[in-house]
């Protein structure tokens, strides 16, 4: 049963089209995640869902219910912004409970302070949002949102403010609420890191339009196209011919290959036991080596082209700056794009 | 939405209108032959500016506030730039002090500061009332909120004690620091507050009316006192002076438009935020999270 | 040592000299110690032009607020003569209910005014808030005389309306209190705009959207959100207009001349006239004056600490 429907949305500014044809589908209680670079039209369809944007074409409905030209205080969702839009003249409590009052709901105290409690605030009720940290405004943004009991909940790259840490934090924090209240998620972000862990499903998208869906594994092992591989994985993208001529066989077709940098091997190029049934060969120069952590990557460069190698960072050997390798590529993980 | 706009049009349109119908008023009057039972003057005439400008009063008064333009604002710069710079720079714990002196006279009004420069100058040691000497004393008080808010936000924009950290680092002294690194990058910063405070004493009427009067008559002085002359000279006159004043905020506003977001309202905003200094501060705090 | 910007503060110099033990480095801060007297000497000229002719000057007001009209006598008999002179109450309170007519009409205009402005785009935003900042400058005598000649006895539109419609501005008389309403509201209206319109940016959109989201509408978003965030603004903008107004001399005087029983007039006419100098009279009044100015401020001050509790 679909909880969540957009129906060939279309939607244009003058003479750009914003959201291209767009359809798709969500479960009850699901975590979707739109991926994709600024500009791709994916705030555009959230705040088209919002009903903060109208749509040109198409339909939106909300269990069973169309929405599409339902005013957004009519549409029952709930929605955290980038920037928090906090009402800086109310204290914490106000915030939150702000919506109820518009409602004109009975218990609006027990509800808040359950919220509150729920986003780990306690203490901070008579706070006012200047005086918390982007974290804890973060928090309040979705207590305020969540207190409605909204049948989704739309989030706009609401951590994209938080440095590295707190986003961390905040990801799972989000995540476990998620999955407690069992609210459908609709998700928005340009990071793909942060749509990976987060998501049951992501959706990426494209000039206004979504050009691959499927759970974080699938994106990330089975990406349709250029676009999809190089966004998410860091895939190295090799032209067919220019790979033809690399590993000095044709045995590959098609317009492009894409090989994940982690599936790569390095190995000394003195050394002569290479595994040439299941892998090919390609000779390389280690021009850089740099650290994030615990992957050590490899820039390697080739007649060709250059080809990233990503090796979890084992205390033992490594590859020095201009030293020669071959590359080993395992045949069964190139994807033919 | 687009049946509202009609109604902040028609707004805008009266306030447009309300605001500008003086000044056109008075241009047109400066420039009508004869004009009093139609909504159009019947016919036009340079006559009145010709007049004006053989007038050789007009000439002297204009020349009057010149001296004391430059004068006071001269003084100002001469004395501010390196009092802020060497205040915020090397003793900064006295900045609260150096702002409230500067920031004061901006709630004192002339009519309240003429009373006691009267009461010191008119006996004592030094008796300069009725001379120009008092204006210049009393003009450098009027324009110090402007003149310290444009240096200190100069100052401030390019990190001036970095710079001459910087420059004493490489070996230049604090003479030379300040000569070649900070004055050059904060000339066009102090260009604008040195218009605006020309064009606020060039409509600088109580201090000069109450302290010196007719004895040095300023274009204000000349102005008031042609008032019950004829209008339509008087008119060439406002206009002619207001030209002037338009000048300059022009130029104010072509330097600001460079380096501003807002130019047209950050002057005038700049001392609103001194007003509500730290609830300023606090609105900024929110946005400063982004 | 530390070489930083405030290298030469006191604070950062003081323990030094225990540790010094050699001479070169006792010359040092012998050096130092003369670029900073060097340095303080530099400042004499500001200070001078402080004391000479802004703290001094509103000290000696003050003070001969507080002698007698022979200038000898210690008294406070100067603010009892204000208080018991119906005349001089009489300009206190025409100066405040002008300047408190005049501040809130203008505040007014001006939220409106302001608002329409937002509405319009970025370009023509900017040009109509040059013809505010246009306006603002023609204030003072030129202003007065380009309202006598529109509106005067001989005004054009005086004439006009006379020989058109006849009695409509005939009550109509600019030297008086509705025509120096009128023209004190025409220079306060463009300062309150611009005062009052960056004010409008800080109101983001998505605080409009997030109250739609929870329900709200518009009426309720201005009447919980919008107006509350513009009030600091508001408040702040209204007590300038108001001391603004309070001290104004040029154009009254240039409009009502001593017609008009105001207080910076009276003032005027005490310490700088050619009859019945009273300095002492006229210093009381002055401080007075300045009081009011505080006045304003501290109403400022309060009212934001009430109504916005966040800002506190």
């Amino acid at each position: 049963m679909n909880y969540v429907t957009i129906d060939q949305v279309t939607k244009g500014y003058e003479n750009q089209v914003v959201l291209n044809d767009i359809s798709l589908t969500l479960k009850k209680g699901e975590f979707a995640t739109l991926l994709g670079q600024s500009g791709c039209g994916k705030s555009t369809l959230l705040r088209s869902i919002a009903g903060l944007e109208g749509v040109d074409v198409g339909r939106i409905l909300i269990d069973g219910k169309d929405i599409t030209n339902l005013s957004p205080r009519q549409r029952e969702v709930g929605m955290v912004f980038q920037s928090y839009a906090l009402f800086p003249n109310m204290s914490v409590f106000d915030n939150i409970a702000y919506g109820l009052k518009m409602k004109k709901v009975k218990n609006i105290k027990s509800k808040v302070k359950n919220m509150i409690d729920m986003v780990d605030l306690i203490g901070k009720e008579e706070s006012y949002p200047h005086q918390l940290s982007g974290g804890q405004q973060q928090r309040v943004a979705l207590a305020r949102a969540l207190v409605m009991e909204p049948k989704v909940l739309l989030l706009d790259e609401p951590l994209s403010a938080l440095d590295a840490k707190i986003r961390k934090s905040l990801q799972k924090e989000l995540k476990r609420i998620q999955k407690e209240l069992d609210i459908t998620t609709i998700f928005v972000t340009h990071d793909q890191e942060e749509a990976m862990t987060m998501s049951d499903r992501i959706f990426v998208m494209n000039k206004g339009k979504v050009v691959q869906s499927g759970s974080p594994s699938e994106i990330y092992t089975s990406p349709v196209n250029t676009f999809v591989a190089k966004f998410i994985g860091n895939y190295n993208v090799c032209n067919m011919e220019v790979f033809h001529k690399l590993v000095r066989s044709t045995e590959l077709k098609g317009n492009e290959v894409a090989i994940r940098p982690e599936v790569l091997q390095l190995v000394s190029a003195g050394e002569d036991s290479l595994d040439l049934q299941e892998n090919w060969g390609i000779k390389g120069v280690i021009k850089d080596v740099s650290m994030t952590g615990n992957v050590l990557r490899y820039e390697v460069e080739t007649d060709e082209s250059a080809f990233l190698v990503d090796y979890l960072h084992h205390r033992g050997e490594m590859f020095e700056q201009g030293a020669r390798v071959h590359i080993l590529v395992p045949k069964k993980e190139c994807i033919i794009l | 939405m687009k049946s509202s706009l009609t109604f902040h049009k028609v707004i805008v349109g009266l306030l447009v209108i309300y605001l500008l119908i003086p000044l056109v008023g008075t241009f047109l009057f400066s420039i009508a032959g004869k004009w009093d039972h139609t909504i159009l003057p019947e016919s036009y005439t340079m006559d009145w500016y010709i007049e004006l400008f053989q007038d050789e009063r007009f000439y002297d008064a204009f020349r009057r506030t010149l001296f004391l333009i430059v004068m006071s604002v001269g003084l100002s710069v001469v004395i501010m730039l390196p009092t802020i710079f060497i205040i915020t720079v090397y003793f900064s714990k006295w900045e609260g002090l150096l702002q409230a002196a500067a920031m004061l006279p901006y709630g004192i009004p002339p009519i309240v500061g003429a009373v006691g420069l009267i009461k010191v100058y008119s006996d004592g040691p030094i008796q300069i009332a009725g001379t120009p000497w008092i204006l210049i004393g009393a003009y450098f008080i009027t324009i110090l909120p402007f003149m310290y808010q444009g240096i200190r936000s100069s100052l401030r924009t390019i990190n001036a004690v970095q710079l001459v950290d910087a420059a004493e680092l490489l070996g230049a002294t604090k003479f030379q620091s300040f000569r070649t690194v900070v004055f050059p990058n904060i000339i066009s910063g102090i260009l604008v507050s040195t218009l605006l405070s020309v064009a606020l004493l060039f409509s600088e009427f109580a201090f000069a009316n109450l302290l010196v009067g007719g004895r040095f008559e300023t274009i204000q002085i000349y102005l008031a006192d042609k008032l019950n002359s004829s209008g339509h000279l008087t008119s060439a006159i406002v206009i002619t002076y207001y030209s002037m004043i338009l000048l300059l905020t022009g130029i104010v506003l072509k330097l600001t438009f460079r380096n501003e977001k807002n130019p047209v309202v950050s002057n005038k905003k700049r001392i609103l935020s001194f007003f509500k200094k730290q609830h300023c501060n606090k609105n900024t705090a929110i946005e400063g999270e982004k | 040592m530390k070489v930083d910007g405030n290298w030469f503060n006191e604070r950062t110099v003081k323990p030094i000299p225990k540790l010094l033990e050699n001479k070169e480095e006792r010359e040092v801060l012998r050096k130092i110690k003369k670029q900073k007297i060097y340095l303080l000497a530099l400042l004499l000229p500001f200070i001078l032009f402080v004391i000479g002719f802004e703290i001094g000057p509103l000290v000696a007001m003050i003070k001969n607020s507080f002698y007698a009209d022979n200038g000898i006598q210690v008294t406070i008999d100067q603010y009892i003569t204000i208080f018991k002179s119906k005349f001089y109450l009489q300009a206190i309170q025409n100066s405040l209910v002008i300047s408190l007519f005049s501040a809130v009409t203008s505040v007014i205009i001006a939220v409106i005014a302001a608002y329409s402005i937002t509405k319009f785009s970025q370009k023509i935003q900017n040009r109509l808030l040059m013809i505010a900042n246009m306006t603002s400058n023609f204030e003072g005598i030129p202003l007065s005389f380009s309202f006598i000649i529109l509106l005067g006895n001989n005004g054009l539109f005086t004439l006009l309306f006379s020989k058109i419609g006849g009695d409509v501005f005939a009550d109509f008389n600019l030297y008086s209190w509705t025509g120096l309403i009128l023209v004190y509201i025409y220079f306060q209206i463009p300062l309150a705009i611009m005062l009052i319109y960056p004010s409008y940016q800080g109101i983001k959109k998505q605080w409009k959207e997030a109250s739609s989201l929870l329900g709200g509408s518009t009426l309720s978003f201005w009447l919980h959100i919008g107006i509350p965030v513009l009030l600091p603004s508001i408040v702040g903008t209204f007590s300038i207009l108001f001391a603004n107004s309070m001290g104004a001399y040029a154009t009254a005087y240039a409009l009502v001349g001593s017609n008009y029983n105001l207080l910076s007039l009276q003032i005027a006419s005490l310490v700088a006239s050619d009859v019945a100098l009273k300095p002492q009279l006229g210093s009381a009044m002055g401080v007075l004056l300045a009081a009011t100015m505080i006045g304003a401020m501290w109403f400022n001050e309060r009212m934001m600490r009430r109504i916005r509790r966040d800002l506190r």
